[in-house]
């Protein structure tokens, strides 16, 4: 037998570790940092914004200058205003969109998945339906039964997520249910409930965690999608995809007037996907190195 | 129901576990099936080691799966002791099936790769959770001690230790429980030749010391051979020969068995080994549309046409020794009176 003189890992605590991590790879405190900065921004908008979001004023579609630093939009409203005050509604409909998803689609996936049998051939041909109307238009179904309203579009944008992230545990499922040390669980006498929480979604888990950091990505883009249908946030309030849609109707005489908002949901998205990543890798113990 | 009578007569002590008449068909669709298991009874007494060898496909696997509850029986009953595990409620299978325990062969896929050795080491104590937290990690860690692995092992990974160091954290797993039997499926196959002995050297310490029952599923007859007191040859899903592991060496009474000794390695040059090997032809044939008569006879140098019409029962040939061969007696020249030879 090989011997090794064995380090033990350092036994700090939980916090302690999160620390470590974040400091240590460059990739994820810019990503953290970066969200950070925008709860922080969301949480202080009023102290920091020079005007109200919702203020007009006929200085329409200026370039930047020392009153207005990013400009004006087309009813003369102060730009770094509103994408300000559209943070927190861009973040608070990214996160309820992935976690309406999330509590819709996993735990059926999972029970489809490691039930098999009818359960599953009943709850696939059901994500299979799901699955065959446009995503968009189902949102607007959706949004439409629910009533308007941000809230209620990212419910159904949510929905709409569901039979996606629901696909995907299930076929993790039955994958990690197959493995030995499930069978071994088993011969302890473990429960099927506690063989879900123990064994299968920790290691089924990870790819949903990648795709939930797409999603949060992908519902940016929805709720600005559905907010230039009028189904999201209601005019004049601001958010990120509202502005991106109002700026597209000027696109050849104000091109200006996309960036801001576009890079801003870039940017975010951007975040997102980094920290998934990153999260990916630090959640597969077979990645650290060897001993 | 009464046990099959084909059975050795009771024996000295009571058989832990008890396989009767058991078959294990796995669906393929269209109505047709594998069967894996085909009609087997056997008994396996407390304290000894039960030898199953076969080549892969035979289905030793299967049954060794479902000795532990893992694969429930088609046909046929699974006894452990007196209980028939499968007719039990969830919850007491539960309970009752920690006595019975397994070590699979790949022990990198037997530990949860995002679980350290001493969370695995200790999961089956978690399950019931009857000891404090302290308590079943000092459990835990005596067995890891107990097996050959310091205490620096606790909080390593998986993926850190060799495929013999997580084959004894598997080992130790399993006797945090002190089951009634282990079944050993192909558990030193995937190790290498000098951790092999070293693995075998404990598992008989084990027993030794915690007077534990093996269940041995190997592919390898001379390891069965040096391990088991009791060996099935298991061929196609079904029970060839079976004897106490010091008569199956020479006085082996099915072709079959004979074929498996003589593919054994023997450490001698060439020109010293006495008898030529026998090379089986062809591969097994499938499960699934087995030979007609004799399951062996497509392979089988001795095969007659009584082999193909006539399926030959296991039948008892001394105390404890049966064969399924029609010429059971009479195929093996070398234990014939001269005149026959003549």
């Amino acid at each position: 037998m090989t011997d090794f003189i064995a380090t033990p890992p350092s036994r700090q605590g939980l916090a302690g570790r999160m620390i470590g991590w974040i400091f240590s790879d460059l990739r994820v405190t810019i990503c953290l940092g970066y969200l950070a900065m925008l709860v922080i921004v969301s949480i202080f908008a009023p102290l920091l914004t020079p005007f109200s979001p919702i203020e007009q004023s006929m200085d329409i579609l200026m370039p930047p200058d020392a009153a207005h630093p990013l400009g004006t939009d087309d009813l003369g409203r102060d730009v770094f205003s509103r994408v300000v005050y559209g943070a927190p509604m861009s973040l608070y409909a990214s996160f309820l969109a992935v976690g309406v998803g999330l509590v819709l689609g996993l735990p059926v996936g999972v029970l489809a998945g490691y039930l098999g049998g009818w359960v599953d051939a009943v709850v696939s041909r059901m994500i299979d339906t799901l699955l065959s109307f446009p995503g968009i238009i189902l949102a607007v179904a959706v949004t439409g039964a629910l009533g308007i309203g941000l809230t209620n579009a990212m419910i159904s944008v949510g929905i709409v997520f569901s039979p996606n992230i629901a696909r995907l545990i299930r076929i993790q499922t039955i994958v990690v249910k197959n493995e030995l040390y499930v069978d071994a669980a088993r011969t302890f006498g473990m429960s099927v409930p506690r063989i879900i929480i123990r064994h299968i979604l920790p290691n089924a888990i990870q790819p949903i965690i990648v795709q939930v950091t797409l999603m949060l990505a992908v519902a940016l883009l929805a709720e600005a999608s559905l907010s230039f249908l009028g189904l999201g946030v209601q005019p004049p309030h601001p958010s990120w995809g509202q502005m991106l849609a109002r700026g597209y109707s000027y696109m050849e005489i104000a091109p200006e007037q996309m960036y801001v908002p576009g890079i801003a949901i870039l940017l975010t998205s951007l975040a997102f996907n980094g920290l998934g990543e990153a999260l990916r890798s630090k959640l597969d113990p077979t990645r650290r190195p060897r001993g | 129901m009464i046990i099959d009578a084909t059975l050795p007569p009771a024996a000295a002590t009571r058989p832990v576990v008890t396989v009767d008449d058991v078959t294990v068909r796995f669906p393929l669709g269209q109505k047709r099936f594998l069967t894996a298991v085909d009609a087997v009874s056997l008994a396996v007494t407390q304290g000894e080691t039960f030898g199953l060898i076969g080549e892969s496909g035979s289905g030793k696997s299967t049954l060794g799966r479902s000795i532990v509850c893992l694969e429930k029986p088609t046909t046929g009953r699974v006894l452990h002791g007196e209980i028939d595990p499968y007719g039990l409620k969830s919850k007491a299978l539960r309970l009752h099936r920690r006595q019975y325990q397994i070590i699979f062969q790949d022990p990198s896929a037997a530990l949860d790769p995002r679980m350290t050795i001493l969370k695995s080491v200790r999961e089956p104590l978690d399950v019931l959770a009857e000891k404090p937290r302290r308590e079943r990690d000092a459990i835990a860690m005596e067995m890891l001690e107990r097996v050959g692995l310091d205490g620096g092992f606790a909080d390593r990974y998986p993926h850190q230790l060799s495929g013999g160091q997580k084959q004894r954290a598997c080992i130790a797993r399993v006797l945090t429980l002190q089951p009634s039997l282990i079944v050993c499926d192909e558990a030193i196959a995937a190790l290498d030749v000098s951790i092999q002995a070293d693995i075998l050297n404990l598992l008989a310490d084990l027993q030794t010391e915690f007077g534990l029952t093996y269940f041995f599923i190997s592919h390898d007859i001379g390891v069965v051979e040096h391990i088991a007191d009791t060996v099935a040859v298991m061929y196609l899903g079904q029970i060839v020969e079976i004897a106490p592991a010091e008569v199956l060496a020479d006085g082996y009474r099915h072709p079959y068995t004979e074929a498996l000794l003589s593919a054994e390695p023997v450490a001698l040059p060439s020109h010293m080994r006495s008898d030529r090997r026998i090379v089986l032809e062809g591969e097994l044939p499938s499960p699934v549309k087995p030979p007609s008569g004799c399951r062996f006879r497509t392979r089988c140098r001795y095969a007659t046409e009584r082999c193909a019409a006539e399926a030959p029962p296991l039948r008892e040939l001394a105390p404890g020794h049966r064969a399924a061969c029609h010429y059971a007696e009479t195929f093996r020249r070398d234990l014939q009176p001269q005149e026959v030879e003549a």
